[in-house]
């Protein structure tokens, strides 16, 4: 038997309940975006399903499930999916219905495969072999999704720099790698500069320098800082967002749900789901930490990398800390992939917390 | 193979731990990177955001104010409104590449190529100072339904119906309602802290400019939210617009349109008065433009056309100063009358000319009127009579006697533009000229000649106090002032200025000659004569040029013919109205003016009225 219902008891609830309070606010957030249109429902629709996503995640046994060649046969599977993308030039797996967007997986699968790496590795400390496993489990997923999606494949590789990070690299290393990226970012700079594609480059100038771009590159900075920035201690009120509801905020359903949501909410609304991601977060790790279970800590620790960047990105973003990624929020932003993909995570994450002091 | 948890020591867990509260300091790091960038950005900077916002989504759209009405004693409309499509853009909206397109899908529905709507476009735009740019107005309804049907396609175009001034009379009115036109950069510079936009109108001349205060209405505000596309999505407030207050005049619509037309292409002024309280029935002026071209614009070549016209297109010629002629040698008899130079009896010899020293004074008719009394020169218009009576006057006694009939400043109308006139006198010759008042120069002023100048109005005005018993009342035309409810807010009614110097036996002498003017054997005012109704006038023959001899007008060239008088009322028992025409280098008062006179006044005592 897969699932085992005895042992429901003993999740985390504050995960639990973080993920709750995160999906009635996306949930609010679609409605006031779509003004109760279609993608609202869809929405609505993509939680019931990850809901149910959720439920398997928890109550299955991830040991098994998770078996080298379940994940290693997916993972197969999943570069094909990819590089019939990137011959198709999209991002996007469209099947009769709905449309897929792999890359949105490929982090879970990245996940999973590192979290196994590190498992079966014998020894402490980042060894040759680890390192080649690692880079050479990540290196495909992160062309193949770079090529269609350049911000996606930049957030696998944040995932597969996080994990090189708890597999042990040495601090020497990291010293040394951010060195000769600096040295070669000063010596190639201006070369790769002109590799970049042009809408890249001007996401950066954009972002040095919104108002001498106001018309077109800085418009989707200048717009989100408006709407951030008017909704003031309390907000506008629900549906009640200038930029969103008149359509000054561009991507309002995807990359930029957070201006909504601070828009229409305030800085006391923004700060509750910033304090909730901070929360999400941490408790995931604090399961990372004390789960006596290796295979467990490693996927927790890669789920809350995943959350991590996908939540500093976006919202760094948004807020004019980085520039501007297209990087959706977690149940925040709309997308089915990502809704499904994330509460999967979740649900792992729940799984795993059951076993924190389970021996057996 | 199977992943089954074994109880190993765990070799990674101190590396794990230690990496894993690093990390966890990292992520409380970079989350209070991020809540202190949020406050920053919506505690610290909000207002100037929520400023921003504003500025972006909310617009001020100002809503035009209808002007108030002009009515006539009928209640019939001089000036009104009716709506009119006008286009505007956004030029925030329409611009570069993307405002091309727009152009071009306007330029289709428009009916015009895109290189002159575009051109046309930048050219408004500079003007329009930021603001909504106009692109055309008046437009059809065919081509609004168009534009509309398309708005989706359009961001940032808009369809404004405004109010746009309406006068039914057109050209006969010209003069006396006047007409609006766009204000134009300096005067919106000067006026825009009163609230007026670069598309606004403003009252140019008679009426329109006289009442302005009273016409123009308060503008309205809405306050708007307008979307990324320029579009209109809901109004947050709105102050309507105050609609001007209308104007009851004394003016009768028909009278003015009969006279305007009775003057055909002529170049002159009527004006009708009613004796009895100096009310204004008409003041005509031709020939008149339409007063609706002024709201569109002139071309140049249109605009030469009119200021070039000999004919004066755009004087109000009732209200500007000529030589009065022959008419003012009333002015001349009541002062003669009154300061006893003269008995009405006494006749006076007129061989065709009358001797002072050296000079010789010509009669206009050469051989003479041989033996007149004070009636028969006036009947006759005999000039040998006046120079002789003006002589024995003096110049003192006359320019005294011709201001206490109101002459030599306005009239008391308040009409913009009207002219004083000029009464001669030795302290205005000494004052302009440095030379002292020649005695020639009398006798040049008693037949209304010489430097002596005097408005169709004031005429009408004086006509009026003789024939009423020397009432001098000033001409008035407004009656009503009241708000868009018909709420009264201001009346009128007749004002005295005064009384004529002269006993009632004078005044009814001077009647006795104008009687005889028109219904004598030998008056020249004959063309006036009706049947059943006696009318009283007296006929005028202003010299433009001095002469040595006599000259048919109609031999002139048109700017050197005469300009031709007739001053008449009606019934002469119990006067009704007064009716002053002027025509314009018209030739002789007689035969140029006086049956105008006659056709108006039959058609206004049979009252059978035809416009033509």
């Amino acid at each position: 038997m897969v699932f085992k219902l005895k042992k429901f008891g003993g999740i985390s609830w504050s995960v639990l309940l973080l993920t709750f309070f995160l999906l009635i606010a996306g949930a609010l957030n679609q409605a006031s975006a779509s003004m109760g249109g279609i993608l609202f429902k869809k929405q609505l629709l993509w939680f019931t399903l990850g809901a149910g996503l959720l439920l398997f995640f928890t109550l299955m046994d991830y040991q098994k499930i998770l078996s080298p060649k379940l994940i290693f046969g997916g993972y197969i599977l999943l570069l094909n999916f990819l590089l019939i993308l990137v011959i198709r030039h999209t991002r996007w797996l469209r099947l009769p219905g709905l449309s897929i967007q792999p890359s949105e997986f490929a982090k879970l699968f990245l996940i999973c495969l590192s979290a196994l790496i590190l498992y079966r590795r014998e020894g402490e400390g980042l060894d040759g072999k680890t390192f080649l496993g690692l880079s050479l489990l990540a290196f495909p997923l992160v062309v193949l999704v770079a090529l269609t999606d350049l911000d996606q494949g930049g957030m696998l590789f944040l995932i597969y720099l996080s994990f090189l990070v708890v597999a042990g690299l040495p601090r020497r290393w990291v010293v040394v790698t951010m060195v000769s990226i600096g040295v070669i970012a000063l010596l190639m700079g201006p070369y790769l500069w002109g590799l970049l594609k042009p809408y890249q480059r001007a996401r950066v100038e954009a972002f040095l320098n919104p108002e001498a771009f106001a018309l077109d590159r800085g418009y989707q900075i200048i717009q989100a800082l408006i709407a951030v920035g008017s909704g003031g201690l309390k907000g506008l009120g629900f549906k009640e967002g200038l930029s969103s509801r008149l359509n000054y905020l561009p991507e309002k359903h995807t990359d930029l749900a957070f201006a909504v949501w601070a828009e229409e909410w305030g800085f006391i609304g923004a700060s509750l789901v910033i304090l909730a991601y901070f929360f999400l977060i941490y408790q995931i790790l604090n399961i990372a930490a004390r789960v006596r279970e290796p295979l467990g800590r490693y996927l927790c620790y890669g789920v809350a990398s995943m959350f991590f960047w996908e939540v500093f990105i976006n919202i760094g973003g948004i807020l004019h800390l980085l520039p501007v990624a297209s990087v959706p929020l977690p149940f925040l932003s709309y997308g089915g992939s990502s809704v499904l993909a994330n509460m999967a995570a979740i649900g792992l994450v729940l799984n795993i917390s059951r076993r924190r002091y389970s021996f057996r | 193979m199977s992943l089954r948890y074994q109880r190993v020591p765990d070799p990674d867990r101190d590396i794990l731990e230690r990496r894993l509260r690093l990390i966890s300091l990292f992520v409380i790091f970079v989350f209070a990177g991020l809540l202190l960038k949020l406050f920053f950005l919506q505690i610290i900077k909000g207002p100037y955001y929520r400023e921003l916002a504003q500025k972006r989504s909310l617009r001020v759209i100002s809503l035009p104010a209808p002007r108030g009405n002009i009515y006539d004693r009928r209640g019939l409309l001089l000036a009104g409104n009716t709506p009119s499509f006008a286009l505007f853009l956004d030029p925030r909206l329409v611009k570069g590449k993307k405002g091309d397109a727009i152009l071009q899908r306007l330029a289709q529905i428009l009916g015009e190529d895109f290189p002159s709507l575009k051109q046309r476009y930048l050219i408004a735009r500079r003007k329009s100072a930021g603001n909504q740019v106009l692109l055309a107005e008046d437009l059809d309804r065919d081509v609004v339904a168009r534009i509309e049907a398309r708005r989706y396609f359009l961001p940032g175009v808009e369809i404004k119906v405004e109010p746009r001034r309406f006068y039914p009379l057109g050209e006969a009115a010209f003069h006396l309602v006047g007409y609006v036109s766009r204000i134009n950069a300096k005067e919106l510079q000067r006026l825009a802290s009163q609230g007026f936009g670069p598309d606004d109108f403003l009252g140019r001349s008679g009426l329109e400019a006289q009442f302005e205060r009273l016409l123009r209405g308060k503008k309205g505000r809405r306050l708007v939210e307008v979307d990324a596309l320029g579009r209109i999505r809901r109004v947050v407030a709105e102050e309507p617009p105050q609609i001007g207050k209308s104007i009851l005049l004394t003016i009768d619509s028909i009278f003015e349109k009969v006279a305007y037309n009775l003057l055909e292409d002529r170049s002159g002024a009527i004006v009708l008065l009613d004796p009895r309280d100096g009310r204004l029935l008409a003041l005509v002026s031709a020939p008149g433009v339409d007063p609706h071209r002024f709201l569109k614009g002139f071309s140049f070549e249109e605009w030469k056309k009119i200021t070039t016209d000999i004919k004066h297109p755009l004087l109000n010629k009732a209200i500007l100063a000529y030589h009065p002629g022959s008419t003012f040698k009333l002015v001349t008899a009541m002062a003669a009358l009154e300061k006893r130079v003269i008995s009405p009896t006494k006749e006076i010899f007129c061989p065709g000319f009358y001797r002072l020293g050296r000079r010789v004074f010509r009669c206009w008719r050469s051989w003479g009127h041989g033996k007149v009394d004070l009636i028969k020169a006036i009947e006759v218009s005999c000039d040998t009579y006046f120079y002789r009576v003006g002589e024995l006057v003096g110049i003192d006694t006359l320019s005294q006697f011709a201001r206490a009939c109101g002459f030599g400043r306005p009239t008391g109308l308040g009409f913009p533009g009207e002219k004083s006139g000029l009464v001669p006198d030795r302290a205005w010759k000494l004052r302009v000229f440095k030379v002292p008042w020649q005695k020639g120069e009398t006798l040049n002023v008693a037949i209304g000649q010489g430097a002596l100048m005097a408005t169709p109005l004031q005429l009408a005005k004086f006509l009026a106090a003789v024939v009423n018993g020397g009432h001098l009342y000033k001409p008035w035309y407004v009656y009503q002032v009241f708000d868009p409810y018909g709420e009264i807010l201001e009346e009128y009614g007749p004002k005295l200025e005064g009384n004529l110097p002269a006993h009632p036996n004078t005044l009814r002498l001077l009647k006795k000659g104008l009687v005889a003017a028109v219904n004598g054997k030998e008056g020249t005012g004959k063309a006036a004569k009706l049947e059943k109704v006696t009318v009283g006038g007296k006929t005028g023959t202003a010299q433009i040029v001095g002469m040595k001899k006599r000259i048919k007008s109609e031999k002139l060239p048109y700017l050197k013919r005469d300009h031709a008088w007739f001053i008449a009322y009606a019934p002469a028992s119990k006067p009704e109205i007064v009716m002053v025409v002027f025509v314009e280098h018209g030739g002789h008062g007689g035969s140029a003016a006086a049956p105008l006179a006659g056709k108006f006044l039959k058609m206004y005592f049979e009252g059978r009225w035809s416009s033509s």
